[in-house]
């Protein structure tokens, strides 16, 4: 079967009354911040480049398409609560923890919070993504030719209707074991820049470390 | 094949079930690649060597026409994944040791007396260190794994002209290919004879990883890296996350962060054979080795 296509990389997400009037951007960004404006839940939705199987039984091919869409929604709802929320909202989402096994959800809400998470930065407005894509590739388990494990290379780079010149630029893969309650994120080696005006901050991530270089 | 190679290669550089080896006919006879019950079960801690891995790498001279196989090469790989370091142990193959089972004996024959696994649990006796995974090639594996690998370059020591192995190299680094590289590791007609043999075995396999790191050290590029591997290389007890764990794990080690270091030895004769007998110094460094994969203080 062929993995899901998506025709467009859509991060719908908007916001309501947020561009009555003029002015430039970081007044825009300034009200953003101040004003009590409400806001629509922002959705990610991500195009699959790519849903493979590699089996100790079988020669490579398609992976199912129902596996492929219960991973693509373990990273849209990571890519939701970690970004998107974040920067439209300005503040994580819920749900972040049932995402991962216990010891990358660990690591990864604790040490490796600045890599996970797109936070404290100015809102960008309705997310508008160059890039929202990921690829799979699954291999099978010990008995049969049923994916246990998956490694999802990640492209999410996005920027701002409201700071156009601001981008968050996600990079990496991450690594899902099938558990009893379904896909969790197991492991993660991620590289992310924030630019921010002149300012661009990298930040790394792997479930063993975490560095980050301001530029 | 150039994947599978590879990623072989990558896992003979550090470090179950049974899946139904449905590809097995495929597989090459050349390469196995088999997880073993650990040496010293009765007082093996897994929690002890929880971020360690031991794989034993085993060069046998099975080929047509040979009777009782022997490993000709063996090198015991500590990974140690938590510090991203890696130890290569290299042991003269005419080592004078206990056999379990067998008396004493040169290490290589437990190879012959009970294949893998008493090859394992002697190595394992021996260093202290638990070996779980043991690869084994045969001249022709590696041939081909250095041929799919582009060659190799290697740094050759001194001039060797060995007609026996076929050794043929003027000093300094060169590219050479799998049957160079064979020679070059077969070589005993040099100083020290076997036991700088073993080290440069030790050595190509620190080349190779250079290699591979090129190649792609992804999630992705591994699990690329077993496809082929499933349908090339015969596996026994290793389960497909088993596979790829070592592939990361060995992946993730700087060549610049392996030691290579032949055991300490002396060589010697028993009833009219020549072999070799660890130095006293062996023990401590057997010890700094087995507690967790890296030699500190050698």
């Amino acid at each position: 079967m062929p993995p899901r296509k998506l025709t467009a990389v859509v991060v719908a997400l908007a916001l309501a009354a947020a561009c009555s009037g003029g002015g430039d951007d970081d007044e825009a960004a300034e009200r953003d911040e101040t004003s009590s404006t409400s806001f629509e839940q922002p959705t990610v939705a991500l195009d699959v480049r790519n849903a493979e199987l590699v089996s100790s039984h079988a020669a490579r091919g398609a992976l199912a398409d129902d596996v492929t869409s219960e991973i693509t929604e373990v990273v849209e709802q990571l890519l939701l609560v970690t970004s998107a929320e974040p920067l439209t909202l300005g503040h994580a989402g819920a749900g972040f923890a049932d995402l991962f096994t216990p010891d990358a959800g660990a690591r990864a809400a604790g040490p490796d919070r600045a890599a996970i998470f797109d936070e404290g930065l100015p809102r960008f407005g309705t997310l508008e993504p160059s890039n929202a894509s990921i690829g799979i590739t699954a291999l099978n388990g010990p008995f049969d030719g049923t994916p246990m494990f998956a490694v999802v290379d990640l492209q999410w780079d996005v920027g701002g209707s409201r700071r156009p010149g601001d981008r968050v630029v996600r990079t990496g893969e991450l690594s899902l074991l099938l558990g009893d309650d379904g896909w969790n994120i197991a492991a993660y080696d991620l590289h992310v820049e924030r630019t921010v005006g002149d300012e661009t901050t990298t930040t790394t991530a792997t479930s063993t470390s975490t560095t980050e270089v301001s530029e | 094949m150039k994947r599978v190679i590879a990623l072989v290669a990558v896992l003979a550089l550090l470090p179950g079930v049974w899946f139904a080896d449905l590809w097995l006919d495929h597989a090459s006879a050349d390469i196995l690649l088999s997880k073993v019950k650990t040496a010293g079960d009765a007082t093996y801690d897994p929690g002890r060597w929880k971020d360690t891995t031991f794989v034993l790498l085993i060069g046998s001279d099975e080929r047509p026409g040979l009777e009782g196989a022997r490993a000709d090469g063996l090198h015991v790989v500590g990974l140690n994944s938590e510090q991203g370091k890696a130890t290569i142990i290299n042991i003269p193959r005419d080592t004078w040791v206990e056999i379990p089972g067998h008396g004493q004996g040169r290490v290589n024959e437990a190879y012959h007396f009970g294949g893998a696994q008493l090859q394992a649990e002697t190595v394992s006796n021996l260093t202290g260190a638990p070996v779980s995974y043991v690869l084994t090639t045969t001249f022709g594996g590696l041939t081909a794994m250095v041929d799919a690998l582009g060659g190799l370059e290697v740094d050759i020591p001194y001039p060797m002209d060995d007609q026996n192995s076929g050794a043929a190299f003027l000093p300094g680094r060169q590219v050479i290919n799998g049957s160079q590289v064979l020679a070059f590791s077969r070589n005993r007609h040099i100083p020290d004879g076997d036991i700088s043999r073993t080290a440069h075995q030790g050595q190509v396999i620190i080349h190779a990883l250079e290699s591979l790191r090129k190649k792609g050290t992804s999630g992705t590029n591994v699990l690329g890296y077993l496809d082929v591997l499933f349908r090339n290389v015969r596996t026994e007890n290793i389960t497909p996350t088993d596979l790829y764990r070592l592939g990361r794990g060995a992946l993730v080690v700087d060549p610049g962060d392996v030691r290579n270091y032949t055991v300490p030895s002396r060589v010697g004769m028993i009833r009219n054979q020549s072999v070799v007998f660890v130095r006293p110094e062996g023990t401590a460094m057997f010890a700094d080795f087995a507690d967790d994969g890296i030699l500190q203080a050698h």
